[in-house]
Protein backbone atom coordinates (compact mmCIF):
# COMPACT_ATOMS: atom_id res chain seq x y z
CA UNK A 1 0.00 0.00 0.00
CA UNK A 2 2.62 2.33 0.56
CA UNK A 3 3.91 2.20 -3.04
CA UNK A 4 0.27 2.88 -4.01
CA UNK A 5 0.69 6.06 -1.64
CA UNK A 6 4.58 6.99 -2.75
CA UNK A 7 3.69 6.59 -6.34
CA UNK A 8 0.28 8.93 -6.34
CA UNK A 9 2.39 11.50 -4.27
CA UNK A 10 5.34 11.35 -7.23
CA UNK A 11 2.48 11.60 -9.63
CA UNK A 12 1.56 14.47 -7.67
CA UNK A 13 4.63 16.25 -7.46
CA UNK A 14 5.76 15.80 -10.88
CA UNK A 15 1.94 17.49 -12.60
CA UNK A 16 2.50 20.06 -10.07
CA UNK A 17 6.23 21.27 -10.29
CA UNK A 18 6.70 19.71 -13.55
CA UNK A 19 4.41 21.05 -15.78
CA UNK A 20 4.22 24.28 -17.54
CA UNK A 21 -0.14 23.79 -17.18
CA UNK A 22 0.10 24.27 -13.57
CA UNK A 23 -1.61 27.27 -12.31
CA UNK A 24 -2.98 27.93 -15.72
CA UNK A 25 -6.10 28.18 -14.86
CA UNK A 26 -5.70 31.13 -12.67
CA UNK A 27 -6.30 34.67 -13.85
CA UNK A 28 -3.39 37.10 -13.37
CA UNK A 29 -2.76 40.60 -13.84
CA UNK A 30 0.16 43.02 -14.45
CA UNK A 31 -0.67 46.66 -14.60
CA UNK A 32 1.79 49.53 -15.73
CA UNK A 33 2.12 52.58 -18.01
CA UNK A 34 2.14 56.37 -17.13
CA UNK A 35 -1.00 58.55 -17.50
CA UNK A 36 -2.56 55.85 -19.72
CA UNK A 37 -2.87 52.81 -16.93
CA UNK A 38 -2.85 49.71 -19.01
CA UNK A 39 -3.75 46.42 -17.30
CA UNK A 40 -3.06 42.92 -18.61
CA UNK A 41 -5.12 40.03 -18.52
CA UNK A 42 -3.76 36.93 -18.47
CA UNK A 43 -4.17 32.77 -17.24
CA UNK A 44 -0.84 31.81 -14.84
CA UNK A 45 0.98 30.17 -17.89
CA UNK A 46 1.09 33.51 -20.11
CA UNK A 47 -2.42 33.09 -22.41
CA UNK A 48 -4.03 36.40 -22.57
CA UNK A 49 -7.45 36.98 -21.62
CA UNK A 50 -8.54 37.81 -24.72
CA UNK A 51 -12.21 39.70 -26.21
CA UNK A 52 -13.33 39.33 -22.37
CA UNK A 53 -15.89 41.79 -20.51
CA UNK A 54 -14.22 44.44 -18.64
CA UNK A 55 -15.38 47.79 -16.44
CA UNK A 56 -13.41 50.14 -15.05
CA UNK A 57 -14.97 52.56 -11.97
CA UNK A 58 -13.08 55.91 -10.88
CA UNK A 59 -12.51 56.06 -6.93
CA UNK A 60 -16.24 56.70 -5.48
CA UNK A 61 -17.76 56.74 -9.07
CA UNK A 62 -21.66 54.92 -8.81
CA UNK A 63 -21.45 54.19 -13.06
CA UNK A 64 -18.34 52.79 -14.76
CA UNK A 65 -15.80 54.87 -15.96
CA UNK A 66 -15.06 53.20 -19.02
CA UNK A 67 -16.56 49.58 -20.40
CA UNK A 68 -15.61 47.34 -22.80
CA UNK A 69 -13.67 44.26 -24.10
CA UNK A 70 -10.12 43.48 -23.50
CA UNK A 71 -7.93 43.32 -26.84
CA UNK A 72 -6.20 40.46 -28.50
CA UNK A 73 -3.86 40.85 -25.68
CA UNK A 74 -5.91 40.48 -22.88
CA UNK A 75 -4.94 44.43 -22.04
CA UNK A 76 -7.77 46.89 -20.35
CA UNK A 77 -6.36 50.75 -21.53
CA UNK A 78 -7.69 53.69 -19.71
CA UNK A 79 -6.43 57.25 -19.07
CA UNK A 80 -7.53 58.19 -15.60
CA UNK A 81 -9.44 61.93 -14.84
CA UNK A 82 -8.79 61.95 -11.04
CA UNK A 83 -6.05 60.36 -8.19
CA UNK A 84 -7.22 57.89 -6.10
CA UNK A 85 -8.35 53.47 -6.12
CA UNK A 86 -9.93 52.90 -9.20
CA UNK A 87 -11.86 49.15 -9.30
CA UNK A 88 -11.10 47.04 -12.63
CA UNK A 89 -13.16 43.90 -13.66
CA UNK A 90 -12.65 41.66 -15.60
CA UNK A 91 -14.95 38.37 -16.32
CA UNK A 92 -15.95 35.71 -18.73
CA UNK A 93 -19.25 34.28 -19.74
CA UNK A 94 -18.11 31.37 -17.74
CA UNK A 95 -17.25 32.83 -14.31
CA UNK A 96 -13.27 33.40 -14.80
CA UNK A 97 -12.17 36.92 -14.08
CA UNK A 98 -10.38 38.91 -11.39
CA UNK A 99 -11.20 42.23 -9.68
CA UNK A 100 -8.30 44.63 -8.73
CA UNK A 101 -7.47 48.11 -7.23
CA UNK A 102 -5.01 50.43 -9.71
CA UNK A 103 -3.76 53.16 -7.45
CA UNK A 104 -3.54 56.72 -9.68
CA UNK A 105 -1.44 58.77 -7.53
CA UNK A 106 -1.67 62.70 -8.16
CA UNK A 107 0.95 63.08 -10.82
CA UNK A 108 -0.33 59.92 -13.08
CA UNK A 109 -3.20 61.44 -14.10
CA UNK A 110 -4.06 62.84 -17.34
CA UNK A 111 -3.10 66.20 -15.83
CA UNK A 112 0.12 65.40 -14.37
CA UNK A 113 3.22 64.88 -15.56
CA UNK A 114 5.17 62.09 -14.58
CA UNK A 115 5.44 58.61 -15.26
CA UNK A 116 5.49 55.30 -13.09
CA UNK A 117 5.23 52.09 -15.19
CA UNK A 118 5.82 48.36 -14.57
CA UNK A 119 4.17 47.63 -11.11
CA UNK A 120 3.03 44.06 -10.81
CA UNK A 121 0.47 42.73 -8.17
CA UNK A 122 0.33 39.73 -9.39
CA UNK A 123 2.04 36.72 -7.37
CA UNK A 124 4.67 35.28 -9.72
CA UNK A 125 5.03 31.74 -10.44
CA UNK A 126 7.97 31.16 -7.32
CA UNK A 127 4.95 32.80 -5.16
CA UNK A 128 2.47 30.58 -6.69
CA UNK A 129 5.31 27.02 -6.18
CA UNK A 130 5.56 28.46 -2.43
CA UNK A 131 2.29 28.69 -1.74
CA UNK A 132 2.14 25.43 -3.15
CA UNK A 133 4.42 23.79 -1.39
CA UNK A 134 3.36 25.26 2.21
CA UNK A 135 0.03 23.83 1.16
CA UNK A 136 0.93 19.97 0.33
CA UNK A 137 3.15 20.27 3.62
CA UNK A 138 0.00 21.93 5.30
CA UNK A 139 -2.18 18.74 4.20
CA UNK A 140 0.41 16.62 5.25
CA UNK A 141 0.87 18.00 8.91
CA UNK A 142 -3.31 17.83 9.23
CA UNK A 143 -2.40 13.78 8.18
CA UNK A 144 0.17 13.36 10.70
CA UNK A 145 -1.82 14.52 13.58
CA UNK A 146 -4.82 13.07 12.63
CA UNK A 147 -2.32 9.48 12.66
CA UNK A 148 -1.27 10.36 16.07
CA UNK A 149 -4.48 11.13 17.14
CA UNK A 150 -6.12 8.01 15.78
CA UNK A 151 -3.36 5.89 17.18
CA UNK A 152 -3.92 7.43 20.75
CA UNK A 153 -7.75 6.64 20.10
CA UNK A 154 -6.54 2.67 19.40
CA UNK A 155 -4.23 2.00 22.24
CA UNK B 1 -15.44 27.22 -11.44
CA UNK B 2 -13.91 29.10 -8.48
CA UNK B 3 -15.99 32.23 -7.94
CA UNK B 4 -13.32 34.72 -7.52
CA UNK B 5 -14.00 37.92 -5.23
CA UNK B 6 -15.85 40.75 -6.35
CA UNK B 7 -18.30 38.66 -8.69
CA UNK B 8 -21.28 38.19 -5.79
CA UNK B 9 -23.35 40.17 -3.87
CA UNK B 10 -22.55 39.46 -0.08
CA UNK B 11 -26.33 38.41 0.46
CA UNK B 12 -25.37 35.29 -1.07
CA UNK B 13 -21.87 35.14 0.57
CA UNK B 14 -22.74 35.99 3.99
CA UNK B 15 -25.49 33.73 4.84
CA UNK B 16 -23.11 31.19 2.79
CA UNK B 17 -20.52 31.23 5.70
CA UNK B 18 -22.89 30.54 8.07
CA UNK B 19 -24.28 27.44 5.92
CA UNK B 20 -20.76 26.34 5.59
CA UNK B 21 -19.55 26.69 9.63
CA UNK B 22 -22.72 24.26 10.20
CA UNK B 23 -21.94 21.82 6.94
CA UNK B 24 -18.45 21.97 8.77
CA UNK B 25 -19.66 20.99 12.16
CA UNK B 26 -22.46 18.51 10.89
CA UNK B 27 -19.05 16.53 9.04
CA UNK B 28 -16.44 17.22 12.02
CA UNK B 29 -18.94 15.61 14.66
CA UNK B 30 -18.62 12.04 12.87
CA UNK B 31 -15.15 12.23 10.83
CA UNK B 32 -13.19 11.02 14.25
CA UNK B 33 -15.18 8.15 13.77
CA UNK B 34 -14.79 7.27 10.00
CA UNK B 35 -10.60 7.60 10.44
CA UNK B 36 -8.12 4.97 10.87
CA UNK B 37 -4.39 4.74 10.82
CA UNK B 38 -4.44 3.04 7.46
CA UNK B 39 -7.24 5.22 5.88
CA UNK B 40 -5.48 8.89 6.88
CA UNK B 41 -2.34 8.39 4.32
CA UNK B 42 -4.79 7.52 1.82
CA UNK B 43 -6.81 10.38 2.15
CA UNK B 44 -4.06 12.59 2.79
CA UNK B 45 -2.38 11.99 -0.89
CA UNK B 46 -5.42 12.19 -2.38
CA UNK B 47 -6.21 15.41 -1.19
CA UNK B 48 -2.79 16.70 -1.98
CA UNK B 49 -3.20 15.07 -5.49
CA UNK B 50 -6.89 17.25 -5.64
CA UNK B 51 -5.00 20.14 -4.00
CA UNK B 52 -2.24 20.34 -7.47
CA UNK B 53 -3.80 18.98 -9.81
CA UNK B 54 -7.18 20.96 -9.63
CA UNK B 55 -4.92 23.82 -10.25
CA UNK B 56 -3.87 22.47 -13.62
CA UNK B 57 -6.31 23.46 -16.41
CA UNK B 58 -7.92 21.40 -19.57
CA UNK B 59 -8.36 23.45 -22.62
CA UNK B 60 -11.28 22.92 -24.51
CA UNK B 61 -12.59 24.34 -27.95
CA UNK B 62 -13.81 27.38 -28.04
CA UNK B 63 -11.29 28.93 -25.78
CA UNK B 64 -12.86 27.93 -22.18
CA UNK B 65 -11.05 25.62 -19.95
CA UNK B 66 -12.04 23.13 -17.21
CA UNK B 67 -10.26 21.37 -14.24
CA UNK B 68 -10.46 18.46 -12.58
CA UNK B 69 -12.07 18.38 -8.52
CA UNK B 70 -11.95 15.20 -7.43
CA UNK B 71 -15.24 15.80 -5.49
CA UNK B 72 -16.25 12.17 -6.82
CA UNK B 73 -13.31 10.03 -6.26
CA UNK B 74 -13.06 11.79 -2.62
CA UNK B 75 -16.71 10.71 -2.27
CA UNK B 76 -16.68 7.00 -3.14
CA UNK B 77 -13.15 6.39 -1.65
CA UNK B 78 -13.89 8.50 1.48
CA UNK B 79 -17.96 8.99 2.23
CA UNK B 80 -19.38 12.82 1.70
CA UNK B 81 -18.09 13.41 5.71
CA UNK B 82 -14.17 13.19 4.73
CA UNK B 83 -14.48 14.11 1.66
CA UNK B 84 -16.37 17.30 2.20
CA UNK B 85 -13.68 18.29 5.16
CA UNK B 86 -10.89 16.89 2.43
CA UNK B 87 -12.05 19.36 -0.26
CA UNK B 88 -13.03 22.28 1.93
CA UNK B 89 -9.43 21.96 3.54
CA UNK B 90 -8.19 22.29 -0.50
CA UNK B 91 -10.03 25.06 -0.97
CA UNK B 92 -9.01 27.12 1.88
CA UNK B 93 -5.44 26.43 1.09
CA UNK B 94 -6.07 27.52 -2.97
CA UNK B 95 -8.18 30.73 -1.61
CA UNK B 96 -5.28 31.87 0.98
CA UNK B 97 -1.81 30.58 -0.77
CA UNK B 98 -2.79 30.38 -4.35
CA UNK B 99 -5.54 33.12 -4.75
CA UNK B 100 -7.80 30.52 -6.48
CA UNK B 101 -11.24 31.84 -5.73
CA UNK B 102 -11.81 34.58 -3.39
CA UNK B 103 -11.82 35.33 -0.24
CA UNK B 104 -15.45 36.23 0.41
CA UNK B 105 -16.63 33.75 -1.91
CA UNK B 106 -14.53 30.78 -0.01
CA UNK B 107 -18.13 29.59 1.48
CA UNK B 108 -19.64 29.77 -1.89
CA UNK B 109 -17.64 27.81 -3.70
CA UNK B 110 -17.00 24.61 -1.33
CA UNK B 111 -20.79 24.65 -0.55
CA UNK B 112 -21.71 24.28 -4.55
CA UNK B 113 -18.43 22.66 -5.73
CA UNK B 114 -17.49 20.56 -2.58
CA UNK B 115 -21.11 20.14 -0.33
CA UNK B 116 -23.74 19.53 -3.62
CA UNK B 117 -20.88 17.64 -5.16
CA UNK B 118 -20.39 14.99 -2.34
CA UNK B 119 -24.12 14.95 -1.75
CA UNK B 120 -25.31 13.81 -5.37
CA UNK B 121 -22.01 11.56 -6.15
CA UNK B 122 -22.89 9.62 -2.62
CA UNK B 123 -26.87 9.48 -4.14
CA UNK B 124 -25.97 8.25 -7.51
CA UNK B 125 -23.81 5.89 -6.30
CA UNK B 126 -25.61 4.48 -2.94
CA UNK B 127 -28.51 4.07 -5.42
CA UNK B 128 -26.48 2.65 -8.93
CA UNK B 129 -24.03 0.51 -6.85
CA UNK B 130 -25.52 -2.42 -6.94
CA UNK B 131 -26.76 -2.26 -10.32
CA UNK B 132 -23.47 -1.75 -12.02
CA UNK B 133 -20.62 -0.73 -9.76
CA UNK B 134 -18.74 0.74 -12.92
CA UNK B 135 -21.61 2.42 -13.58
CA UNK B 136 -22.45 3.94 -10.54
CA UNK B 137 -18.51 5.01 -10.06
CA UNK B 138 -18.59 6.77 -13.34
CA UNK B 139 -21.96 8.42 -13.18
CA UNK B 140 -21.15 9.62 -8.91
CA UNK B 141 -17.79 11.48 -11.03
CA UNK B 142 -19.66 13.06 -13.88
CA UNK B 143 -22.84 14.13 -11.49
CA UNK B 144 -20.21 15.56 -8.66
CA UNK B 145 -18.91 17.98 -11.57
CA UNK B 146 -22.20 18.69 -13.99
CA UNK B 147 -23.95 19.53 -10.56
CA UNK B 148 -22.16 21.92 -8.98
CA UNK B 149 -21.38 23.70 -12.47
CA UNK B 150 -25.05 23.98 -12.70
CA UNK B 151 -25.10 25.89 -8.96
CA UNK B 152 -22.61 27.64 -9.65
CA UNK B 153 -24.10 28.75 -13.01
CA UNK B 154 -27.36 29.51 -11.02
CA UNK B 155 -25.35 31.72 -8.51
CA UNK B 156 -24.06 33.81 -10.76
CA UNK B 157 -26.36 34.86 -13.45
CA UNK B 158 -28.78 35.19 -10.60
CA UNK B 159 -26.29 38.51 -9.55
CA UNK B 160 -28.00 40.92 -12.28
CA UNK B 161 -31.20 40.25 -10.54
CA UNK B 162 -30.09 40.25 -7.20
CA UNK B 163 -28.01 43.16 -6.51
CA UNK B 164 -28.67 46.22 -9.67
CA UNK B 165 -28.42 49.86 -9.33
CA UNK B 166 -31.62 52.06 -9.92
CA UNK B 167 -31.07 51.91 -14.17
CA UNK B 168 -30.54 48.29 -13.28
CA UNK B 169 -27.05 47.77 -13.71
CA UNK B 170 -25.72 45.17 -12.18
CA UNK B 171 -23.43 45.75 -9.82
CA UNK B 172 -21.44 42.41 -9.92
CA UNK B 173 -21.57 39.74 -12.30
CA UNK B 174 -22.89 41.15 -15.46
CA UNK B 175 -24.27 38.09 -17.09
CA UNK B 176 -27.52 35.96 -16.50
CA UNK B 177 -28.55 33.05 -16.44
CA UNK B 178 -28.97 32.59 -20.33
CA UNK B 179 -25.62 33.10 -20.05
CA UNK B 180 -24.28 31.46 -17.66
CA UNK B 181 -25.66 28.31 -17.71
CA UNK B 182 -24.50 27.14 -21.17
CA UNK B 183 -21.02 28.66 -20.64
CA UNK B 184 -20.72 26.35 -17.35
CA UNK B 185 -22.64 23.30 -17.89
CA UNK B 186 -22.08 22.40 -21.31
CA UNK B 187 -18.27 22.64 -20.69
CA UNK B 188 -18.21 20.40 -17.48
CA UNK B 189 -20.36 17.73 -19.03
CA UNK B 190 -17.22 17.33 -21.02
CA UNK B 191 -14.58 17.58 -17.92
CA UNK B 192 -17.42 14.95 -16.23
CA UNK B 193 -16.41 12.02 -18.18
CA UNK B 194 -12.80 12.63 -17.05
CA UNK B 195 -14.12 12.92 -13.44
CA UNK B 196 -15.95 10.05 -14.11
CA UNK B 197 -13.41 7.63 -15.20
CA UNK B 198 -11.02 9.46 -12.30
CA UNK B 199 -13.40 7.89 -10.20
CA UNK B 200 -13.61 4.44 -12.04
CA UNK B 201 -10.01 4.74 -11.62
CA UNK B 202 -9.29 5.58 -8.71
CA UNK B 203 -11.62 3.26 -7.06
CA UNK B 204 -9.74 0.43 -8.62
CA UNK B 205 -6.38 1.62 -7.96
CA UNK B 206 -7.16 2.07 -4.15
CA UNK B 207 -8.89 -0.94 -4.00
CA UNK B 208 -6.19 -2.98 -5.05
CA UNK B 209 -4.39 -2.46 -1.89
CA UNK B 210 -7.39 -1.99 0.37
CA UNK B 211 -11.19 -2.30 0.82
CA UNK B 212 -11.23 -0.21 4.04
CA UNK B 213 -11.98 2.90 1.90
CA UNK B 214 -14.95 1.16 0.11
CA UNK B 215 -16.17 0.36 3.72
CA UNK B 216 -15.75 3.98 5.01
CA UNK B 217 -17.64 4.77 1.35
CA UNK B 218 -20.50 2.78 2.20
CA UNK B 219 -20.97 2.99 5.92
CA UNK B 220 -20.95 6.81 5.82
Amino acid sequence: MSKTILLLLWITIVAGLGTESAFAHAIDHRVSGGQAKVVEVFFADGRPFSFESFEVSGPGDRSPFLIGRTDKLGRVVFIPDRSGEWSVKVWSEDGHGLQTTVVVGDSETADGSESKAGTTTSPSRMDRLTGLGVGLVLICLVGVLLTVQSRRKQS
Amino acid sequence: MHIPDGFITPKVYLPAWGIAVLAWWICLRRTGSLLDPLVIPRLAVTTSAAFVLSLVTIPLPGGSSVHLTFVGLLTVLFGWRLAFMALSLVFVLQAFLLGDGGITTLPVNILAIAGSGVIVATLVFHLLRRLHLNLALFLAGWTAVVIPSFLIALILGLQPTLAHDASGTPLFFPFGLRVTLPALILPHMILGIGEGMLAVMGWRFFQAGSRRSIKGAIDA
